[in-house]
């Protein structure tokens, strides 16, 4: 019917081949490919959690090219998709390459129709949010904010079962983090159960959830679609402990201080609510607005310690110690590192029919007060070919949430689907 | 590996299918809501699986063309609609459940909700691609009858039951004889026509054992910006099972 349908022996052999369904004549095959290749400008902040840039090390100009291939095939009862990535990155005078499955995996419906088992590498997102995902306890990142990079896929197990149309109920297992994983040091695996409703007026579901490590949590999240216009959507999370790091002094050290996973059995109720909504206007751009509020990140005495912290093992940088705690103390395994945010976008896509436009403004109150201006723009060169443009700049500097490594980036470069 | 139950056919033929059971539906003088559930069919309402491609082409005042193909699958009042043309738009989905209306693409991880004002599928309105079940969203009430093209039309006022429908009210011209819409006005709440839209009722779907018009084609005219013009075209129209798992938020990344 349509090359996105039609596409030929080779790619239809691989992916039955992962279905383990290579005879399936009637198999329905899809294959989107796409090739990047961009270039990125960076400003690295030399604040006391990069001393001189020498901890994190990031380069100052950095050139990617990327070849994204997406296989799903489907034959009776089974699905099976793979999310094959390529990727060269010259940064400095350094390369590096690298060939993986960022997601893919096998579902199969059985009991006719009523139940889904699924097996394989997922990036698991729900609700309406954009600066982060609450309730999500598998990925709290949405990926919404940089139209270029993806987020790095889990294995997982899930049976999910639909007991009627609007209503599933999934059981997930998540067993282990891909090689890929940004923050490996501070992975455990997730056991959730998740109720997911589709009404004919709104949306929404609750997930309780257990880390290996013990921390337990209930998420809840919906969305009201209050006009033609009006989105109206919500997030919450809440439960015990947490997995994050925490400075604490520590006299006899040479530094002074350490990071300490200090607050895993905590029995004080940790939560976080986002509200959100979407207005789209009649010229046809929408303006997105979310409050985000809560005790998962640092409060102002803890924020104060890290920073102290991270001063103190500066001045003995570049000891192994001081190297260690300043590498915990920029991935803290926190949702968030502040007590309140409000991120505003604006957005158009298909513009003219010439490109999409997203313009973006973070900012976080209280400790490390500060503020991340953003922007992505898409121009349409061709059917096939898009330019694009992605840059930031955050304000507030190194104690702020958005000045402890980068100040400024940019990004520039084509897509090409085929 | 498609259905073969769809035939397309000369409308003339359509017509002489339908005048009979047309004209007898009509002697039983038609609530408004039983002109109205018939004429939802021939757009895809109320069908347990419905399968057609759509082709829509906008044209703006200065005769730049945006054409945009998709497949639509549509099973009572949810769908997903499947860009696949232009390259650079395809595997992006519109999915519609109820009022609850997501894109998604195979390049984006998290599914977007979006308004039914948030055009996300090229020129036409997310309304204008899903299914149509006017006979759930809008209160009809039959205004004296007319004639449009020399053919005697029903003239259905139709006011949104709700503020989240497409449009707030439409004045909807439909045949008497063939039970197919061949006219639409769409007013905004303050009482202006913004858009009209004629159709063309050549496909024929198979249902039951029963012939049904479909819609063929659709001529959206923007009445406030002169050259403002939508044209969708629908083809290959058949009766399909539509797997539950398609309908859902997390069959639009995969």
């Amino acid at each position: 019917m349509t090359w996105y349908y039609s596409c030929k022996v080779r790619p239809l052999v691989v992916a039955c081949a992962l279905a383990g369904c290579a005879a399936q004549a009637q198999a329905d095959v899809k294959v989107f490919t796409q090739a990047l290749m961009y270039a990125t400008a960076l400003s690295p902040e030399e604040s006391d959690f990069n001393p001189a840039n020498a901890l994190a090390r990031i380069p100052r100009r950095q050139a990617n090219t990327e070849l994204r291939l997406d296989l799903a095939a489907s034959a009776g009862p089974c699905k099976a998709s793979a999310k094959l990535r390529g990727r060269y990155q010259r940064g400095g005078h350094e390369e590096s390459h690298a060939t993986f499955l960022n997601q893919g995996g096998v579902h199969c419906r059985a009991a006719g129709g009523d139940l889904e088992l699924a097996a394989g590498r997922e990036v698991l997102q729900w609700g309406s949010s954009f600066f982060l995902s609450p309730s999500n306890p598998f990925f709290i990142d949405t990926g919404k904010t940089n139209p270029i990079q993806e987020l790095v896929g889990k294995d997982m197990l899930q049976a999910s079962w639909f007991p009627d149309s609007g209503l599933t109920v999934s059981a997930i297992r998540n067993l282990r983090h891909s090689a890929q994983e940004p923050d490996k040091a501070n992975f455990s695996p997730v056991s959730a159960l998740r109720v997911d409703l589709v009404g004919d007026g709104a949306s929404g579901g609750a997930i309780v959830s257990r880390r290996d490590d013990g921390v337990r949590r209930l998420g809840l999240y919906g969305t009201l679609p209050y006009s033609r216009a009006l989105l109206l959507y919500a997030e919450l999370n809440a439960g015990r402990g947490s997995a994050g790091w925490y400075a604490e002094p520590t006299p006899d050290s040479a530094i002074g201080w350490r990071m300490a996973r200090s607050r895993l059995g905590d029995t004080g109720l940790r939560h976080t609510v986002l509200a959100g909504a979407g207005y789209t206007f009649e010229s046809g751009w929408t303006l997105n607005a979310e409050w985000i509020q809560g005790n998962e990140g640092y409060n102002g005495t803890q924020r104060a310690a890290v920073n102290t912290a991270a001063a103190a093992a500066a001045r003995a940088f570049p000891s192994a110690q001081s190297a260690g705690l300043l590498g915990t103390a920029l991935s803290p395994n926190l949702p968030y590192l502040g007590e309140r945010y409000l991120f505003l976008q604006l957005l158009r896509t298909e513009w003219q029919d010439k490109g999409d436009v997203a313009l973006r403004w973070t900012r976080s109150f209280g400790a490390g007060e500060g503020t991340l201006v953003s922007g992505s723009f898409t121009w349409y060169l061709n059917n096939h070919s898009q330019l694009f443009l992605v840059a930031s700049h955050g304000r507030g500097g190194a104690p702020s949430d958005f000045g402890r490594l980068i100040r400024s980036s940019v990004q520039t470069g084509v897509r090409f689907t085929l | 590996m498609r259905e073969t139950g769809l035939k397309h056919a000369h409308i003339l033929l359509g017509a002489m299918l339908l005048a009979a059971a047309g004209a007898g539906m009509a002697a039983e003088a038609l609530s408004a809501a039983q002109v109205l559930e018939a004429t939802d069919r021939s757009r895809g309402g109320g069908l347990p699986g419905v399968v057609w491609d759509l082709k829509i082409t906008g044209v703006d005042p200065d005769a730049n063309e945006n054409v945009r193909q998709m497949i639509v699958k549509a099973d009572g009042d949810a769908s997903v609609a499947e860009t696949y043309y232009p390259a650079r738009s395809s595997g992006g989905r519109l999915l519609q459940l109820g009022r609850n209306m997501w894109y998604g693409r195979p390049d984006i991880q998290k599914p977007v909700s979006i308004s039914s004002r948030q055009k996300m599928m090229g020129p036409a309105a997310n309304g204008d691609i899903a299914s149509t079940n006017y006979v759930k969203e809008y209160d009809p009430t039959l205004m004296p009858e007319s004639v449009v093209d020399g053919e005697p039309v029903y003239v259905l006022n139709l006011v949104a039951k709700n503020k989240w429908v497409t449009y707030d009210r439409i004045v909807y011209y439909v045949s008497r004889a063939r039970l197919v819409p061949v006219k639409a006005d769409f007013y905004t709440v303050s009482g202006k026509v913004f858009k009209t839209a004629v159709f063309e009722t050549k496909n024929i779907l198979v249902y039951n054992g029963r012939n049904y018009p479909f819609v063929s084609r659709m001529v959206i005219r923007d009445a406030v910006v002169d050259g403002n013009v939508s044209t969708l075209e629908y083809t290959d129209v058949r009766i399909q099972k539509i797997p539950r798992d398609e309908l859902t938020t997390a069959s639009l990344t995969r």
